[in-house]
């Protein structure tokens, strides 16, 4: 049976992809952003570095935005990945 | 809850961003780490939050985003600073208000014991001011382990003590040293004596060889009970004699009176006046006075109580009595009744150990001076210890 060299690799993080953390459906954290493509109450559509994700649900807000981060608060109703 | 705070600290704008990319603009201020929050679209109109000194910079940002900008709402301590800055006595009242804050809270403003039982918290109160701690004391120059230890050492009374401070209010717990109880000498011989003349009502000897009857006189002095018991065989025995032994007694006492005598004759009712108590100040709050060349003062103090603490503010109520010195001379009854009282003074003073069964009065006067004697008929334990010196003999 072949060994994992680096106990740790299962938890380490890879920086460089981008994450979505959820929040049940009301809530999700975007990393790794590169903008938003398009914003509504009903739709939001991020760019990420590969792909786009598009959240659809009713009462859409952007919580917070920074240069590579942002947060969605509302009723998501779908998540659709573009690649 | 912390950003919020933060963010009202700060000042921030809500605005309205209006373009048809709004989109643009949030991108444009992410890249250039201009923090934006609260985004929400409300059909065409899109609504955001960001920090005053951030909004004052995004103006190129609205140009190359092709976007114009509304301010809708101004928040935090900045917009309300600048509303109020034509008014100079509110921020120096805020000032003031805060530096009273700060100055308070270095003096001790309460000062709380427990423990005293015994010990007169009165005496503490005081012992604690020469040791400088006291309603007013400024907080940093106590060492309050200093304090419980120079009491400790000083009061004998005390057994253990601590001084907690908790903001400008001090607990000063003790527990007072307890006492062994006397100890009754019982081993040394001695003899019951009588410490007056009288005639033997009752005894009860608890040891030793009773010298007396029931009815029989004694005089001061004379051997009552005996410490030497013999037995059958002729040997001699001391012992620690204890007995009590109840007879009648008499005693005479006279008491005189100048007829021409000078007193304080009360002139009219009292007259009230306050003073206010802060810290150890005290401050007038009226000046009335009741006249006459004497006067005594009785002042009654009403501390102050917030929130179940001592507060250093109280209200004195004084009550003046004025009084003239008057020359006046006794008529034989006012004398005869001013003695009267003056033995029964006496009689509850100095003959609170005998039952006065019968008094007998005798009043005199001449030009000068009224007398009064009085005969006591007293019921009372005339025991007196006597210890037995025994001497031993050298040759032996």
């Amino acid at each position: 049976m072949k060994k994992n060299k680096h106990p740790l690799k299962a938890l380490s993080f890879d920086m460089s992809e981008p994450s979505l953390e959820f929040l049940s459906n009301r809530e999700v954290t975007i990393e790794g952003s590169k903008g938003v493509l398009e914003y509504s109450d009903t739709l939001i559509r991020i760019s990420l570095k590969m792909m786009t994700v598009s959240f659809v649900g009713r009462g859409l807000n952007l919580k917070c935005i920074s240069e590579s981060a942002l947060i969605i608060s509302g009723f998501i109703s779908e998540v659709k990945f573009t690649v | 809850m912390i950003l919020r705070i933060l963010r009202y600290l700060s000042g921030y704008v809500r605005f309205e961003i209006i373009s048809r990319f709004p989109e643009r603009f949030l991108n444009i201020t992410s890249k250039r780490s201009l923090r934006v929050w609260g985004a929400k679209r409300e059909g065409a109109r899109l609504y955001a939050c960001m920090y005053m000194k951030d909004y004052l910079s995004i103006r190129p940002v609205a140009r190359a985003a092709s976007a114009r900008l509304k301010i809708t709402q101004k928040k935090g301590v900045p917009v309300i600073l600048r509303a109020h800055r034509g008014r100079v006595g509110l921020l120096f009242g805020a000032a003031a208000f805060l530096l009273v804050i700060f100055v308070m809270s270095q003096f001790i403003l309460s000062i709380e014991i427990t423990g005293a039982d015994r010990v007169s918290v009165s005496e503490l109160k005081e012992e604690l001011r020469e040791e400088g701690l006291y309603v007013g004391a400024f907080k940093p120059a106590l060492d309050y382990d200093m304090i419980a230890r120079n009491m400790l050492i000083k009061d004998k009374d005390l057994g253990w003590m601590a001084v907690n401070v908790s903001g400008s209010y001090a607990s000063v717990e003790l527990k007072e040293e307890s006492l062994p109880p006397p100890v009754e000498d019982i081993s040394t011989p001695c003899n019951i004596k009588a410490s007056r003349d009288g005639v033997i009502v009752s005894s009860n000897i608890a040891q030793g060889a009773s010298m007396i009857e029931k009815g029989s006189g004694v005089i001061k002095d004379q051997l009552l009970v005996s410490g030497v018991i013999e037995d059958a065989a002729g040997g001699v025995s001391f012992v620690h004699a204890s007995a009590e032994v109840i007879a009648k007694t008499v005693r005479e006492m006279t008491f005189s009176l100048d007829k021409d005598r000078s007193s304080l004759e009360p002139l009219s009712a009292s007259v009230s006046r306050y003073r206010a108590g802060i810290f150890s100040l005290s401050v007038p709050l009226s000046f009335s006075n009741a006249g006459g060349e004497y006067a005594a003062v009785r002042s009654e103090e009403r501390g102050m109580r917030l929130l179940d603490t001592d507060i250093p503010l109280s209200v004195i109520r004084e009550d003046v009595y004025s009084f003239d010195l008057c020359e006046k001379r006794f008529s034989e009854k006012e004398a005869r009744t001013f003695l009267e009282r003056q033995s029964l003074l006496y009689e509850a003073f100095a003959l609170c150990d005998c039952t006065v069964e019968e008094r007998e009065y005798d009043f005199s006067y001449d030009e000068e001076r009224c007398y009064l004697k009085v005969t006591y008929h007293c019921l009372e334990d005339i025991a007196c210890q006597n210890p037995i010196i025994i001497q031993k003999d050298e040759e032996e």
